[in-house]
């Protein structure tokens, strides 16, 4: 899975093909020839075969085939392979591949019948306070479990080996703007009420919908949706905290205690590791161990530098391991599209300053609605209000 | 007893974050480890001026881009790291930024901060002039020093200095009492 990391895949087919063709050690008895080549002999060709055979079915990227490569595994399978029941099914395995027959772009769906929608009484004009969190919840999950589908093993390569694959990984980006949107959006609809019990019972009804992710396994917009009520802006304002019913605040500090990132997110990732299939994981934690697995691991040996550090390849193909399992299965959901539009429309207004211009206005904003309180004054610089020795 | 403080590594990608949060904690560089299993690797222990603490770090390189999430970390935070890489200017530059988002997130100016010039083993390489990171660390109110994750020069001294900041902060609020309670009280009612 990672052999891209120190060698192509030409190069890594004539390693194969000279380990598969090995020569036995001069000066053998007849008896122990016989013995060379069941101990030694068989199970390496064994070994090759199921090698190749698991390199073809599972490990080529639809996108980038390369019908070359495939057309000289089919060569060496007729020509020099012993065996000829392998043989022909690593045959039959190329010429599949080579007709492009997709082996298998989606993953299994999760089990159970499709849960009808639950839609609000008005679907032409849609309120954020209107739309049941469960089925907001649903639309979210829907998109951004979309985008992590995505996510190729190449990118997250990249992450760890940004010099052998580029740091372009446009569908990992594509997710955290979407994640970041969220966020975005979590606050400008929390600010858009200038009434203060407004302000509030949206509050609730994000909580509602963060509590709603997470049963359904989407960690992803849950984080982001919680780092929305916890941004500056919105962490600020008290008074409206204050109006925020006791069951919503016992509710979201039991997600925020979940989130937290002490520790390397620990919480988050016991309760991912139970979680029943299909979810949408919080991608940040898995970019956090490719950067560690990039930066905390040489490439070769420290004592044997001609020596390839495989123990760095197996940390990172354990790691996409990982994110295959967590892709294989999708979401069973119905998209409501006036939903969908409405969500679209709020995550990706079209004109937005950039981010920097766009978090002092939405400060500005809370500032304007809850302005600084005596306390807050007090608890200012001491370099800048030398008023207040500290 | 050993007393826990919690720090925040911040800083642009690329300035070498990882290296000195590894390096602090398991005292190696370019071996191997898996980061995932190991909750040590963000913690360390260490006495600092005869008193014994425990050093939470909380490193998330990697997820540079995910400007949503900066507030919440901030926000887990007593004392700060903010590291740029000598060898770059851009990384430099930033540093701004987070200066004030620290500021704005904790609505104080006097949080602990340090501010890190990393990378300084590579010499040649150098963009960034030692008096300019002296000069901003001023402006901006931090403390200031160079490091190297990889020859380990003030690799600690860089950490034990925000947790120096913390306590001189602590300090001074130990003796106004009733501001702290106040502020304590204040989190809780959010969180």
């Amino acid at each position: 899975m990672t052999y891209r990391t120190f060698c192509t895949s030409h190069q890594l087919l004539d390693e194969l093909i000279e380990r598969y063709l090995m020569r036995e050690p001069e000066e053998l008895s007849g008896e122990e020839y016989k013995d060379w080549d069941l101990k030694k002999l068989r199970p390496v060709r064994a070994r090759v075969t199921n090698l190749l055979k698991a390199w073809v079915r599972e490990y080529m990227d639809n996108e980038d085939l390369d019908r070359e490569l495939l057309r000289r595994i089919r060569e060496f399978a007729l020509s020099t392979m012993t065996e000829k029941g392998q043989s022909l099914q690593i045959c039959k395995s190329v010429d599949e591949r080579m007709q492009g027959a997709a082996r298998r772009p989606v993953g299994n769906l999760a089990p159970g019948p499709l849960p009808p929608p639950i839609l609000p009484r008005n679907l032409k004009k849609l309120k954020f306070n209107d739309i049941e969190p469960l089925e907001l919840a649903r639309q979210l999950t829907i998109m951004d479990g979309r985008l992590f589908q995505r996510i190729t093993a190449q990118e997250c390569l990249g992450k760890a080996w940004p010099k052998q694959f580029g740091n372009d990984a446009p569908n990992i980006s594509a997710m955290i703007d979407m994640s970041n949107a969220i966020t975005r959006w979590v606050i400008e609809t929390i600010l858009s009420q200038v009434d203060l019990k407004k302000r509030a019972s949206i509050i609730k009804h994000y909580v509602a919908l963060a509590e709603r992710c997470l049963s359904l396994n989407n960690f992803s917009t849950l984080i982001h949706i919680i780092a929305g009520l916890n941004s500056t802006p919105i962490h600020r304002l008290r008074r409206t905290w204050e109006a925020v019913s006791q069951k919503a605040m016992i509710t979201l500090g039991a997600l925020n205690n979940i989130m937290r990132p002490d520790k390397n997110y620990k919480e988050y990732r016991d309760i991912l590791r139970k979680s029943a299939p299909p979810c949408v994981p919080f991608l940040g934690v898995y970019l956090t161990d490719w950067t560690f697995i990039g930066d905390g691991n040489a490439d070769v040996l420290r004592e044997k530098p001609h020596q390839i550090n495989f123990h760095k390849r197996q940390k990172a193909s354990e790691l996409i391991l990982m994110i295959k399992l967590h892709q294989a299965t999708t979401y069973n959901l119905q998209a409501v599209p006036p939903i969908a539009k409405f969500l679209q429309d709020k995550l990706f207004p079209q004109h937005l300053a950039d981010p920097e211009a766009e978090d002092q206005r939405l400060y500005e904003i809370s500032l304007a609605l809850e302005p600084r309180e005596r306390d807050d004054v007090r608890l200012l610089s001491p370099f800048f209000q030398p008023l207040f020795p500290y | 007893m050993v007393q826990t403080v919690k720090l925040v590594v911040l800083g642009d990608g690329g300035v070498g974050k990882t290296a000195l949060t590894l390096r602090l904690a398991l005292n190696y560089f370019g071996a191997s480890l898996a980061p995932s299993r190991c909750e040590d690797s963000y913690r360390k222990h260490a006495i600092i001026d005869g008193q014994p603490y425990m050093l939470e770090i909380l490193d998330t390189a990697g997820q540079e881009e995910y400007t949503a999430l900066r507030d919440q970390w901030i926000r887990e935070g007593e004392g700060f790291l903010i590291v740029y890489s000598t060898t770059s200017r851009a990384s430099f530059d930033r540093v701004e930024r987070f200066r004030h988002q620290v500021a704005r997130v904790k609505d104080s100016d006097s949080v602990p901060v340090v501010l890190v010039g990393n990378k300084i083993d590579r010499v040649h390489e150098r963009e960034v002039e030692t008096r300019h990171g002296e000069e901003l660390a001023k402006r901006l109110g931090c403390a200031f020093i160079e490091t190297s994750a990889k020859t380990r020069v003030n690799l600690e001294e860089a950490y034990f200095m925000a947790v120096r900041m913390i306590e001189a902060r602590k300090g001074g609020t130990a003796a106004k009492p009733v501001r702290q309670k106040t502020k304590k009280q204040r989190k809780c009612s959010i969180l």
